[in-house]
């Protein structure tokens, strides 16, 4: 049976089998498992690394009050980090999909040229979002860049996106109505049982409710904050206040709070720190 | 071993990577083959008369070369010892000197020979084997190829466009040992990823499209469209089967981008809901061709059907399942564009312009407000010249930006542009000023569509002439490879508006006028001087711009097959537009070949050469008595060059070139004439400039067209 539980069963099971470390999310609002820890810092130092871990992601912006089929400011994604890359990262890669019940004679996985930026971390990579039947279902990345620092060795990255890759699985056409797994009594819960509600509170918050002068003097105070940590010899509490620092900008952004020019502006700020952080963090791991 | 003394072979190498982008495939291939042959033919391993064949696929460049030496036999050096007297006594005996050079060369003195008097020892160095060279002489060719950005993904080896995964080298029926990116290299290929994942053996190199095929992978030549063909007719099948009257839409660009995606491909259909059909075509475009790269379908009257074509790597058990697949995916993002749509629309696009205050244009050189108001100026200087009404002109300016800041832009943004002309029309703007808004952004690449109203020419020239104009400014012209702001694209597009050998259609005979009479230098100027001050100088700015143009137009007309000598003859005429630029050399073009026009060529060499070294030259009438026949010519050519003078300053004025040419041979036998009967160089200082004078008019009419002292001989290619 594909259900959601059950894809992340097998997932954690693949990817453990081939030498990943399972890690548990982070718990802070953030959205993308690039900003995990276990990406962005370990992305920065020489030492060889691989972990898999489920984190749950927000991006405000994407908010449709659970009326979208495919879109919503909270979703799931699956993160897979190694470094060194093998040489048979995509074959891994196939084989995990097949784990989770692909059979590739019948749905197509192709792999299109997708060059990754994130303008906030100061990151770049290249590589592919995967489609499989036309959808975009992964993102496969070979990091360049992190920080404003060259990634030395290369880190390589799978993020799967849950929802979609299930509604692909499951040939389902609405994200709510996805398996998520059994429950008492055999229950099934569907995706939307559990966080339908959630999507259309959480939209009206993110668009309507979020205090923007609140946000905006916590960014400010942020900033002041990180250079405090990082002179305090405290690189990875400084880095929890850039993943937060981010999530109210995407906050400012979603309540329309920051005009066009702006929005520019505030990239750049967060940038500023993540680069401080990883400057930090390199210092401090050689 | 590879057969060293057999006839040379054919040579195969393939490089097999993870997917490449598919938008680079084909330069790549292109570019590693001919870099490759070079390489391997300035080694000479290769025969004068080996051909060169070049694939590639999403996962792999290939390149077989004919006729590659398995050897390069190595070079024989002479090593000269003692001369023969000291080097044998009188008995014929080596002596002490003798047999000392030949234990330095490490031989018996019997093994010396005799040349020109001294012993010798000539010495054959080793053959080297192609094996030797082969791997690191293809390693370097891919580090250097060029590329935008360049991947690293594992420490040890050079960076590439994506991970290089196999190296296969054949040469004939021989593999060639060698190491490519630490990888060995193998007679192994590699079959489609699911139809055929075994390693495929590869017995000969000319077996390589058959073994490809028998593993599912259909090789695209990398100047062959017949892979592209073969996948339209599957589109055109897979439709036709589901809906015989309905008929793929056809896009280059998508369908080239599709081939360079998949090694087996098939076509199959899916269906979306009616309702957005009521999107603007172009954003049903957008989304089919250009995010989903799947083709649209109309009916025989040309209105777009809920339906499309989408092509796959995979014979799928199930192709109805991919189809749904599909089709899960372009309902969303169609819903998504309509969504944006309907909450644009809400907005008049007037109401966005304080956006535009907000958006950086370019660091230096302020916001998109700012570039707003320049490109309104700039309108109504010209707008009027143009044949277009000025107060639209402006209207059309103020406008043009306006959807920079709309939602559907901000989601697809190659719709800038069009979405501006959709939701000025839906509040109520003249269909002239949408249709200009449309335009704006045409020609989008080097040969796509041109605007097709005057008014989109327009307002595409001063959107490419404003931001040029503000890069030169800031001294940010491209350099070498690198070209940030993609100026040379820019220019290259107002290149195109303005050469008549484009189409310029919706032109009325006054705009074809200010097209090739209006100096770009007076173009620029006015648009540098809608910069604040202090920014740079704007006279040396539209002399660069001039300048950075007329480089493109001449890339333009040496790539259709336009001679350079020719090029450079006419820019020495310094032509004030694109269009007189290119007329002239058409008049050039049509008249090279005619005797005429050669003769007049060499006479005019002959003026030219004489202003410019008079001394030197003219010593061969130097000392040559005047005659009565040398006044009479001399009077001649005054009358010939007076009578001409206005008719050629006349057909100038509407640049009737071939004309102009036409007339200047009328000028060839007076100026013979001149040549063999008046002494130029006279020793009557007054003589002497007077007829220096004539010589002078005579040449500033000849060059009316162009410089032909520049213009090699007829024969030369």
């Amino acid at each position: 049976m594909t259900d959601f539980q059950n894809v992340v069963f097998t997932l954690n099971r693949f990817w453990t089998a081939e030498g990943c470390l399972w890690l548990p999310p982070l718990d802070l609002p953030m959205g993308a498992a690039t900003f995990h820890p276990a990406t962005f810092l370990r992305a920065l130092d020489s030492r060889p690394w691989a972990a898999a871990f489920l984190q749950p992601c927000r991006r405000p912006q994407d908010g449709r009050y659970g009326e979208n089929p495919n879109r919503g400011q909270h979703y799931f994604q699956y993160q897979v980090v190694q470094k060194p890359v093998p040489d048979h990262f995509q074959d891994q890669f196939l084989a995990s999909l097949e784990a989770i019940g692909i059979n590739r004679r019948v749905d197509e996985i192709r792999f299109v040229e997708d060059n990754w930026e994130s303008p906030t971390l100061g990151a770049w990579g290249l590589g592919w979002e995967v489609w499989l039947n036309g959808m975009e279902v992964a993102q496969f990345t070979y990091f360049q860049q992190m920080g404003g620092f060259s990634c030395e060795p290369v880190m390589g990255e799978i993020t799967y996106g849950l929802e979609r890759l299930l509604m692909s699985l499951s040939q389902t056409d609405e994200m709510y109505g996805l398996p998520w797994g059994a429950g008492t009594e055999g229950r099934i819960f569907r995706y939307g049982d559990l966080f339908r509600d959630n999507e259309i509170e959480m939209s009206h918050y993110n668009f309507e409710q979020a205090d923007p002068s609140e946000l905006a003097h916590r960014f400010q105070k942020i900033e002041g904050e990180v250079q405090e940590l990082l002179s305090t010899g405290l690189p990875r509490p400084a880095y929890e206040r850039v993943i937060e620092a981010s999530h109210l900008f995407n906050l400012l952004d979603a309540r329309r709070a920051i005009s066009v020019g702006e929005r520019q502006r505030y990239v750049l700020r967060i940038r500023k720190l993540a680069q401080a952080v990883a400057q930090d963090y390199r210092t401090r791991s050689e | 071993m590879s057969g060293h003394s057999s006839p040379p072979q054919d040579l195969l190498i393939e490089i097999g990577t993870l997917e490449l982008p598919a938008r680079l495939a084909a330069p790549l291939s292109r570019e590693f083959a001919s870099r490759l042959f070079s390489a391997l033919g300035e080694c000479d391993w290769i025969e004068p008369d080996a051909c060169l064949e070049s694939w590639h696929t999403p996962r792999r460049l290939a390149v077989r070369i004919s006729r590659v030496r398995g050897i390069s036999p190595g070079q024989t050096v002479v090593h000269r010892g003692p001369s023969l007297e000291r080097a044998f006594d009188i008995k014929g005996q080596p002596t002490a000197a003798a047999l000392g050079f030949a234990r330095k060369q490490g031989v018996g003195w019997e093994e010396l020979g005799r040349e020109e008097g001294y012993v010798v020892f000539r010495k054959k160095r080793p053959d080297t084997h192609l094996e030797e060279v082969l791997a690191p002489l293809v390693e370097k060719v891919l580090t250097d190829l060029p590329r935008d950005r360049e991947m690293r993904w594992h420490s040890r080896v050079p960076p590439f466009v994506r991970p290089i995964q196999s190296i296969l080298f054949l040469h004939g029926n021989f593999p060639v040992p060698g190491r490519v990116y630490g990888l060995d290299a193998t007679p192994l290929t590699r079959g489609h990823p699911v139809h055929h994942p075994d390693p495929l053996p590869v017995m000969s190199s000319n077996d390589y499209e058959a073994v490809l095929a028998s593993g599912c992978v259909l090789l695209q030549g990398s100047d062959d469209p017949g892979l592209r063909e073969r996948i339209w007719a599957l589109i055109e099948t897979a439709a036709h089967a589901w809906h015989p009257d309905w008929q793929p839409v056809r896009n280059e660009a998508t369908l080239t981008e599709v081939a360079n995606m998949v090694e087996w491909p098939s076509a199959l259909t899916g269906s979306f809901p009616e309702r957005f059909l009521a999107l603007p075509e172009a954003v049903l475009a957008e989304v089919l061709l250009g995010q989903q790269r799947v083709f649209p379908l109309s009916d025989a009257a040309g209105h777009w059907k809920p339906g499309f074509v989408a092509v796959v790597n995979l014979e799928s058990i199930d192709p109805q399942r991919v189809g749904r697949g599909e089709e899960r995916v372009v309902s969303p993002r169609l819903a998504d564009a309509h969504f944006f749509y309907q909450e644009d629309l809400k907005q008049a696009p007037a109401e966005r312009l304080p956006d535009l205050d907000e958006i950086i244009f370019a660091k230096k050189l302020g916001h998109l407000g700012q570039r707003r108001k320049r490109i309104m100026k700039w309108l109504s200087r010209w707008a009027g010249d143009f044949g277009i009404d000025t107060e639209l002109a402006q209207e059309a300016g103020s406008l043009v930006l306006a959807d920079l800041t709309s939602r559907l832009v901000g989601e697809f943004p190659r719709l800038a542009g069009i979405a501006g002309a959709v939701y000025a029309s839906a509040h109520g703007s003249p269909p002239a000023l949408c249709e200009a808004l449309a335009e704006a952004y045409l020609p989008e690449t080097a040969n796509s569509k041109l605007p097709q109203t005057a008014f989109g020419r327009l307002l595409s020239m001063a959107l490419r002439i404003d931001l040029l104009a503000g890069y030169f400014l800031i001294g940010e012209k491209p350099t070498g490879q690198r070209d940030p702001y993609a100026l040379r694209r820019a220019a290259l597009g107002l290149v195109r508006l303005m050469d008549p050998a484009e189409d310029w259609a919706g032109c009325t005979p006054g705009t074809c006028r200010f097209l090739l009479d209006t100096a770009l230098t007076s173009l620029f100027r006015s648009a540098l001087e809608t910069y604040p001050e202090g920014l740079g100088n704007p006279e040396i700015q539209a002399g660069e711009l001039y300048s950075f143009l007329m480089e493109r137009f001449r890339g333009l007309y040496l790539d259709g097959g336009g001679r350079a000598d020719h090029y450079e003859a006419v820019l020495a005429a310094q032509p004030t537009t694109i269009g007189s630029t290119r007329l002239r050399l058409d008049a050039l073009n049509r008249l090279k070949d005619q005797p005429d026009l050669t003769t007049l060529i060499q006479i005019a060499k002959r003026v030219t050469h004489l202003l410019r070294h008079r001394e030197e030259t003219d010593t061969a009438v130097v000392g040559r008595a005047p005659t009565v026949s040398g006044e009479r010519t001399e009077a001649y050519l005054i009358n010939q060059i007076c009578d001409l003078e206005p008719i050629v300053a006349e057909a100038a004025s509407t640049h009737r070139y071939h004309e102009i040419l036409i007339h200047l041979c009328t000028l060839q036998n007076p100026l013979a004439r001149f040549f063999d009967e008046v002494l130029v160089l006279s020793p009557d200082p007054k003589l002497k400039e007077k007829r220096l004078d004539l010589l002078k008019r005579a040449n500033r009419l000849l060059s009316t067209v162009a410089d032909f002292s520049r213009l090699q001989p007829p024969h030369a290619p």
